[in-house]
């Protein structure tokens, strides 16, 4: 399986009244986008924003952030619209660099992450150095949360995608090849070099805790193996909107970092065997059983001699982290895991909900809990109100002078559990 | 006619209207989220099976004040897994502020209730 991504890189997004694609200038017809997404009678208004880096501009509350994208043949996202589900991760993918469309808009009471376009928060999140095309949703009156949380993950799908077209064609790009040979292929390839396998938990309990795997809800699932290419044709899409720092959108999924990287080293010091999908589900009996098959095919089907376990969400999905990495750590498999902690907001409290002693190789991607005060912005797109509900805010965050106090946590993908973030620490 | 092989404890008047008349749902609503982690736990040292995580979904327990854990009906022998994952659960639940529903509009209680019957409901589909 060949995948060759068409990078194009946008310095720049404007409003206009065509989608037009010259010298890093994406001109998107706003009528037309707007037109598209009211094709879907369940939306009542659609608004569309644009937030650019370096701006005083706040977004939230925050729902997903999924970048354009679009194949040269057949469907990007496959599953989630029509009747058919194509297989991708061959042939061409062209990918809209630096810019990103953005959902907002409140499903529940209870709302999700923050995005700082300047100001203390951006360096927290990849997010405020895209171009965004923030689409504010509401719905019809009579469209329950379960629905109004489908309208909104397919508008923001659905958008991508059509943005993502503009591109198609363009002769400027930056190439970037995914060679993903079978199997027996890959284990034979690098006979010298330790076999390196990735398990990426994702979230499948619920209601604004789901993810979709070619159109399927995760929670119908058992682990499965998935290509790289796939992840970069957006096979896997986020339904997750609760934990907005530790969160994966639908960008993480397409540029998982954790893939980039085992790609990069591949065939030079390891051999990246394979990648399980690992659902984390709610009942102890199906996280039983989907730690046994992650274990299983990372083990006896990959025959991996090393692995990393990724995270998504907060609490129980600990219980999923640390089990997958004791059954493999008995297994001989060197394991490290990537999580973030939450250790409170002075750092001193244990910071993790399930630990075994097998995990002994640990990155951490930072304390949720500690906070940071944000200054006041001059725009708002979304509700700025909606900050006392966010994961991290409360009835307390907005201050008289304007300023925001804030958990990290509330910030989207603030510690992402793939470690796609800008704040780091790296070996000189 | 109840299932009679599971019991649900919770303090989500919700989870009792959804699924009271399909399980036994026993429900103290003025309980608190860390009182619903106690009495399970309690049952749980007695012998009762634990069988959905009781720090399920994402919300933090400063968050949401609502949780439903699910049982066995009936107690056996005492799982030490299960009393282990009620210690740290609670453990973790202590590490937050509590959440304070008396200062939560009616819809901020009413979409906690929801997205908490949401969770209830995939774990009791996984288990049927």
């Amino acid at each position: 399986m060949d995948l060759e991504l068409r990078n194009i890189q946008i310095r720049d997004v404007v409003l206009g009244e065509e989608n037009r694609l010259s010298d890093g200038v994406l001109t998107v017809d706003a009528a037309a986008l707007q037109a598209l997404l009211l094709e879907d009678p369940r939306v009542k208004s659609a608004r569309i924003d644009l937030a650019k880096p370096g701006e005083s501009c706040r977004i939230l509350p925050v729902k997903d952030v999924i970048e354009p994208r679009a194949k040269e043949t057949g469907d990007i996202f496959p599953g989630v619209f029509g009747t058919e589900v194509p297989e991708v991760g061959s042939g061409v993918t062209y990918v809209l660099k630096g810019c990103a469309v953005v959902t907002t808009g409140p499903i529940v009471g209870f709302q999700e992450g923050l995005i700082d376009m300047s100001g203390p928060a951006a360096p927290y999140t990849l997010f405020s150095k895209l171009n965004n095309i923030v689409l504010h949703l509401t719905k019809r009156e009579d469209i329950d949360p379960h629905e109004h949380e489908e309208v909104v993950r397919k508008a923001g799908l659905k958008a991508a995608a059509w943005i993502g077209k503009i591109a198609v064609g363009c002769a400027e790009y930056e190439s970037e090849i995914y060679h993903w040979p079978s199997l027996g292929e890959r284990t034979a390839q690098y006979p010298g070099l330790p076999k390196v396998a990735y398990v990426c938990n994702c979230m499948a309990q619920g209601l604004l805790h789901d993810t979709y795997f070619y159109g399927r809800d995760a929670k119908q699932l058992v682990p499965t193996l998935v290509s790289p290419n796939e992840f970069c044709d957006g096979a896997i899409v986020s339904g997750n909107c609760v934990s907005p720092g530790s969160k994966t959108t639908t960008y993480h999924h397409l540029n998982n970092a954790v893939i980039k990287a085992l790609m990069a080293r591949h065939g030079k010091d390891l051999n990246f065997v394979g990648i399980v999908l690992n659902p984390l589900m709610v009942t102890l009996k199906e996280k039983q059983r989907d730690i046994m098959l992650s274990v299983h095919l990372v083990t006896e089907e990959l025959g991996a001699e090393a692995a990393i376990i990724s995270q998504e969400g907060f609490g129980n999905p600990t219980t999923d982290l640390m089990h997958v990495c004791r059954g493999l750590e008995k297994r001989g498999v060197k394991t490290v895991i990537i999580t973030n902690e939450d250790a409170g907001t002075d750092g001193m409290s244990e910071s993790l909900p399930d630990v075994v002693t097998e995990a002994n190789a640990i990155v951490s991607t930072g304390n949720s809990n500690a906070t940071i005060l944000l200054p006041h912005m001059d725009r708002v797109l979304g509700e700025l109100k909606e900050v006392e509900r966010v994961t991290g805010g409360n009835v307390d965050s907005i201050r008289p002078d304007g300023t925001l106090l804030l958990e990290i946590h509330g910030i989207m993908g603030g510690h992402n559990l793939q470690g796609n973030t800008y704040l780091s620490a790296t070996t000189v | 006619m109840k299932r009679s092989d599971c019991l649900i404890i919770t303090n989500n008047p919700m989870a009792v209207a959804l699924f009271g008349g399909t399980y036994d749902v026993r429900c103290n609503e003025k309980a608190s989220y860390r009182q619903i982690l106690v009495q399970v736990r309690d049952l749980v040292y007695i012998g009762h099976r634990l069988w959905n995580h009781p720090l399920y979904g994402s919300l933090r327990p400063h968050e949401t004040p609502y949780r439903s854990v699910i049982i066995s009906a009936v107690a056996g022998a005492p799982d030490s897994e299960d009393a282990l994952i009620m210690s740290e659960a609670l453990r973790v639940t202590d590490t937050f502020t509590p959440a304070d529903s008396a200062a939560m509009s009616e819809k901020i209680r009413h979409d906690y209730q929801l997205i908490d019957c949401e969770l209830l409901q995939s774990a009791l589909s996984a288990l049927n």
